[in-house]
């Protein structure tokens, strides 16, 4: 038993830094390795004993949006961005009105409606996904991006549970003043509560754009042959398929490379609100 | 104490995580088996040889009294992408022809690969093409959930007497309850199987006659041989080698394997010895790898199909080779690998509008003229017998080869989609070289690969 206590420290200081360090290196090698091969030039494209290109080029970059004939990604990407931000929109309202609904006002099988929510939330969407499909049929709504956009934001406001957890930590009071004060409860909820709110809004518009950006199983079975209405992940995975991996194997690597672009500037835009909102303080005693 | 066994926790909780995340090393992918890709072959070099013809002229004549009254007609293909352009303009020639007619046809072809047509015309039948392009495997799921319509009598003579014969056995169909055999698709291509393609800088023709002979090139020059044994469309090499076939039970619903352990096991074991001894040998995903191989160099040889022939062209140019599958030696004798070989078929959706066109357009292009124009186009091996006699196809090399090994196949009919995963499990097994290859194992191996594939 080693007795001294700096030494005992430094050891397992160091063993919990090397595993920590191994870790690391094992969650960022897939994404250093994607981005690297994104740039590569020379086109022996899937033997990978190397990750740094022999030949560096932004070639594929250029030929994602210009060589447009059989892999149309700008369009794929114009399509998802559309989808994911009308989804966004809708989920995120959907969902932080229920949760203000659950949280603050009182009525009659108020408990029923949470427990139904958390149960019918237990399951995976995509579980009705034939269901949906048929649905979709029946509408006339197949093959197109309103069906994607319906079916996005539609469930979304069962995902209450994390919001409500937050409204509830806000103070009644707050809204009992307000209340004397001549306020509605849709003014409350608008002009005192959301604001109060950031951390929770953000959270909720993040989660509800990259759903919808990163999903593949309802967009796939939705979107059938129409290719024109494919969502990048749809594209990405045509990318991939044997008729084409030869030529566009590092023109994927690119667009795997872009998916993550609107997705992390929304994460730097909003970041900020995540600290701001919780500090700012509103019943100070 | 408290934050001594904190440390101690944490530790183990990240080691955990650690030696989790190394979990899935070493276990080699075996993908499916998905037969039908688009091939992209070369331009076919050669003239067209005198061919009999059942000529276009004639056909839409045919097609004029057979569509009946059906007029205002919209139909759409499905091919796969390398296709489509070609398509469209074959599918144009036979609207022009029936707009001078006073018929109005609309067609309009979309991409949609050959080896998943199957699972997205069951997905929603009426959303999917009228008439579509699949692989052979798929045929008989397509039949038996009556998603394919039977070929129109007055076609059948015609089919049956140009195809290539066992082509044409794999659209023919027999359900428990019918008189006859029907049949339910029209024959495309015939070249949808594989065979060994190879840089002649590396090996020589000899080399290539003999499993022996490409391993001992492949370990002294340090260059690899790419056969993915671990895809049950590769990996029934094995069993076929070994004389075993195929068969279906009445129903239709169970495979029926005509296999004897003793020789498979013989087979077996001539592939474990000789290749899961080698560093050489790779079972892998060849569509991804062998291309860029021979690109850098790697690899010396690969057993892969006519879809990827476009591709080492570009890659190896005048020092590609391609022949059929060499021998392997077994107790002493050389025995000549047999591969599984398929077709793709046109099929006509069982719930089109339109029947009767869309019969009479599958019918114009799997015809001899539009053959002809996608071998010479995209190098897509006919499945018509005078067309595949022709110089057309035998000047081309890799064609010729594939059409070669069609002597040593077993035709892609009466499989189930449960005979591929176990089938390449076995294979993979075999030439693994961290599995226990010892009697009992490989016996054990066996039994799971025919549990697996005949409980459904």
């Amino acid at each position: 038993m080693i007795k001294s206590y700096k030494l005992r420290r430094n050891i397992s200081n160091a063993i919990i830094y090397v595993l920590l360090t191994v870790l690391c290196i094992i969650w960022i090698l897939p994404l250093v390795w994607l981005i690297m091969t994104s740039f590569r030039g020379e086109d022996v494209v899937y033997l990978n004993n190397y990750i740094i290109p022999h030949e560096w080029t932004f070639d594929n970059y250029i030929k994602l949006f210009t060589d447009t004939t059989v892999v149309n990604y700008p369009r794929w990407f114009l399509n998802t961005f559309i989808v994911a931000c009308f989804a966004c929109v809708i989920s995120t309202i959907s969902v932080l009105m229920v949760s203000y609904t659950f949280s603050r006002l009182r009525f009659k099988s108020r408990k029923k409606f949470i427990n139904i929510g958390f149960i019918l939330g237990m399951f995976p969407g995509f579980l009705t996904m034939v269901a949906i499909y048929y649905v979709l049929k029946a509408m006339n709504l197949t093959q197109n991006l309103i069906a994607l956009i319906i079916v996005y934001s539609a469930g979304a406001g069962l995902n209450f549970a994390i919001s409500k957890g937050f409204f509830d930590t806000i103070p009644r009071a707050l809204d009992e003043a307000a209340t004397i004060d001549g306020a509605t409860k849709n003014q409350i909820f608008w002009r005192i509560i959301l604001p109060m709110s950031k951390p929770i809004v953000v959270y909720t518009v993040l989660t509800s754009f990259t759903g919808p950006w990163a999903d593949f199983i309802l967009a796939k079975i939705i979107m059938g042959d129409a290719r024109d209405n494919y969502t990048i992940a749809l594209g990405l995975w045509q990318m991939l398929q044997k008729e084409y991996i030869n030529d566009y194997f590092l023109m994927f690597c690119a667009g795997a490379v872009l998916v993550a672009v609107p997705i992390t500037a929304l994460f730097l835009k909003m970041q900020k609100y995540y600290v701001e909102g919780v500090t700012g303080g509103a019943v100070k005693g | 104490m408290y934050k001594y066994t904190k440390r101690i926790l944490c530790a183990s909780l990240a080691s955990l995580m650690a030696i989790s995340a190394f979990a899935g090393c070493g276990d080699s992918s075996t993908e499916s088996s998905s037969q039908g890709s688009s091939s992209q072959g070369s331009s076919g070099t050669g003239s067209t040889a005198e061919v009999q013809q059942y000529t276009v002229d004639q056909m839409m004549a045919d097609a004029q009294i057979a569509m009946g009254d059906e007029d205002n007609v919209t139909l759409k293909v499905w091919g796969p992408q390398a296709s489509i352009e070609l398509l469209q303009k074959q599918c144009d020639a036979f609207v022009q022809n029936f707009k001078d007619l006073g018929r109005t046809i609309t067609i309009e072809c979309v991409a949609q690969g050959e080896s998943d047509a199957a699972a997205n015309v069951k997905t929603d039948p009426s959303a999917a093409a009228d008439v579509f392009a699949f692989a052979s495997d798929q045929g008989l799921d397509l039949f038996n959930g009556g998603y394919v319509q039977q070929v129109r009598l007055n076609y059948r003579e015609d089919l049956e007497s140009k195809s290539i014969s066992e082509a044409y056995d794999t659209v023919k169909f027999q359900g428990a309850d019918d008189a006859e055999e029907g049949i339910y698709a029209y024959p495309e291509t015939g070249d949808n199987s594989y065979v060994l393609f190879y840089d002649k800088r590396v090996l020589s023709d000899e080399d290539v006659k003999t499993m022996e002979g490409i391993m001992k090139v492949c370990n002294e020059e340090k260059k690899y041989f790419a056969f993915n044994l671990g895809d049950g469309f590769y990996g029934c090499v094995v069993p076929f080698t070994a004389g075993g076939t195929l068969s279906l039970s009445e129903d239709l619903q169970t495979q029926v394997l005509n296999y004897d352990y003793d020789q498979v096991n013989a087979v077996a074991k001539a592939f474990v010895d000789l290749c899961s001894t080698s560093d050489y040998f790779k079972s892998e995903d060849v569509n991804q790898t062998l291309v860029s191989g021979f690109k850098n160099g790697t690899y010396a040889c690969g057993v892969v199909g006519s879809w990827q022939i476009a591709n080492i062209e570009v890659a190896l140019g005048e020092n590609m080779g391609a022949v059929k599958l060499p021998t392997i030696n077994v107790n002493g004798e050389d025995k000549q690998l047999i591969s599984m070989y398929g077709y793709k078929h046109l099929g006509v959706n069982a719930q089109t509008k339109y029947p009767m066109t869309a019969q009479a357009l599958a019918f114009y292009l799997t015809g001899e003229e539009c053959q002809t124009q996608r071998c010479k186009e995209l190098g897509w091996g006919p499945s018509i017998q005078s067309l595949v006699d022709s110089d057309l196809v035998q000047d081309n090399i890799a064609l010729s080869a594939i059409y070669a090994q069609r002597e040593f196949s077993i035709p892609q009919a009466n499989i189930r989609t449960a005979f591929f995963n176990p089938t390449g499990a076995y294979g993979g097994y075999l030439v693994d070289p961290t599995k226990d290859h010892s009697d009992a194992e490989m016996k054990a191996q066996y039994d799971n690969m025919v549990e697996n594939i005949t409980v459904s």
